[in-house]
């Protein structure tokens, strides 16, 4: 099957596959060649193709059509089945609640339960700065319930049991906490995101800018940095955008600071060491929470820069302009994006705008420097 | 200095796949990548060893 969509991004090209919402991204002369290989029936066709099309040698044909038609498999199996109730044997009611606590979105207030201590600490810290003890009356909240049986954290929505997933895969659960937040901070459903991305979004007047990178790279560092020194916050980890307009949207979580960072963060956030203390997702690895004073509940704004950062000590300081080659493969994998067809029109059409940077750093100040010149210019 | 150039060349195709992700492949003449986006919004996946519920 060929692709479902294509879209020409710079030198690159992507193409998205709605079978396994899947998305083929590739250099040029790769691109000839997978074209080539959807025309062709079968080897000696590709073969023969090839030899038509290149004016030179193409050497290891073989391992070409091989590489393809492995990729061409993968891309047209279908990956997205609803894993919402796998695990799920039996319908499962919540037994036991150990803390209980509204947190205030400004114009409502979300209710949450969590069944054990160690779900709280999991869970808590990154919108306990949102605890209020009074719950506002509102019909689109909903209640919320996390406990754990068996190894399994359930997600219970209205005493409705809605997902569950291993302990060990936490983060699913958190995604679906932050899912439902938002639905309920700007009366929407899941439907109505575009995508969840697994980056960090400042911004500054009407301009944002998206951090992207894995974990470990540096990204929350500077967003808490960029945070302190005036940018306005727009959420940490977790960037919605919305498929009417694709807007990225104000997540309230706290930012969430690796130990590693404790020291060279003090030069911008001096009473860091004074942050509570969390449960980190490392071992013997302490983080703590920030809460940055300039914030964007119920803000949206147009992103159109999208930075891949990553920090090395004993790497160079180096900002420049970047390939999606380079950066996709950051903000689309760790990312939720919605597989309808308009959605992921929407998402190429968004890409094709993006101006894609690579932040090498090994110094906050430079990174900072450097950040500024891309919100300021 | 034969030998300098091939690391240099392993080098740089090593970089290239690590760029380019997990299903990364490497063509005589270019690259490409399979990029598959989460089934279900998520955080930030664990770092690996790390699970606060052990």
């Amino acid at each position: 099957m060929k692709p479902t969509l294509s879209q020409k991004i710079a030198n690159s090209q992507i193409h998205w596959f709605r079978k396994s919402n899947s998305y083929l991204i590739l250099d040029y002369e790769t691109d000839q060649l997978f074209d080539l290989f959807l025309h062709s029936d079968d080897f000696l066709d590709f073969k023969k193709l090839v030899h038509k099309t290149f004016n030179y040698e193409i050497k290891n044909i073989s391992r070409i059509y091989n590489q393809l038609a492995f990729a061409y498999k993968q891309l047209n199996e279908n990956n997205h089945p609803d894993r919402s109730l796998l695990q799920i044997s039996e319908a499962s009611q919540i037994e036991e609640i150990f803390f209980s606590t509204s947190y205030d979105l400004g114009h409502c207030s979300i209710k949450l339960n969590y069944g054990s201590e160690k779900i709280k600490k999991v869970f808590h810290p990154a919108f306990s700065h949102l605890t209020t003890s009074r719950r506002k009356p509102n019909t689109q909240c909903p209640e919320l319930t996390i406990t754990e049986k068996s190894k399994i954290l359930h997600f219970f929505k209205n005493q409705t049991l809605i997902y569950t997933s291993p302990i060990a895969e936490f983060n699913h659960i958190q995604g679906q906490l932050n899912l439902e937040l938002i639905n309920c901070l700007y009366a929407k459903k899941k439907e109505d995101w575009l995508a969840t991305f697994h980056g960090s979004t400042l911004s500054y007047g009407k301009k944002a800018i998206m951090l992207v990178g894995n974990s470990g790279s540096g990204k929350s560092s500077l967003t808490a940095i960029l945070a302190s020194q005036g940018y306005n916050f727009v959420a940490d980890d977790f960037s919605p955008m919305s498929k009417e307009d694709l807007k990225v949207y104000g997540f309230p979580n706290a930012i969430s600071i690796k130990e590693g960072s404790f020291g060279s963060l003090k030069n911008f956030i001096p009473n860091i060491d004074s942050l509570p203390s969390v449960t980190s997702y490392s071992k013997n690895i302490e983080s703590k929470n920030f809460v940055p004073k300039s914030t964007s509940l119920n803000q949206s704004y147009n992103c159109n820069i999208i930075v891949l950062v990553k920090y090395n000590s004993n790497d160079i300081n180096r900002l420049e302009p970047s390939n999606p080659e380079t950066v996709l493969p950051e903000l689309i994998s760790d990312s939720w994006i919605n597989p309808e067809y308009h959605c992921a029109y929407s998402f190429l059409n968004w890409l094709s705008s993006v101006e894609y940077y690579k932040l090498n750093y090994n110094d906050n100040q430079f990174a900072l420097e450097q950040m500024e010149r891309l919100f300021k210019n | 200095m034969k030998k300098k150039n091939n690391i240099d060349q392993k080098i740089n195709r090593k970089e290239a796949i690590q760029k380019m992700g997990k299903y990364a492949a490497l063509t005589a003449i270019g690259t490409f990548a399979i990029l598959t986006p989460t089934r279900a919004q998520t955080s930030s996946p664990p770092d690996p060893g790390g699970n606060p519920f052990e």
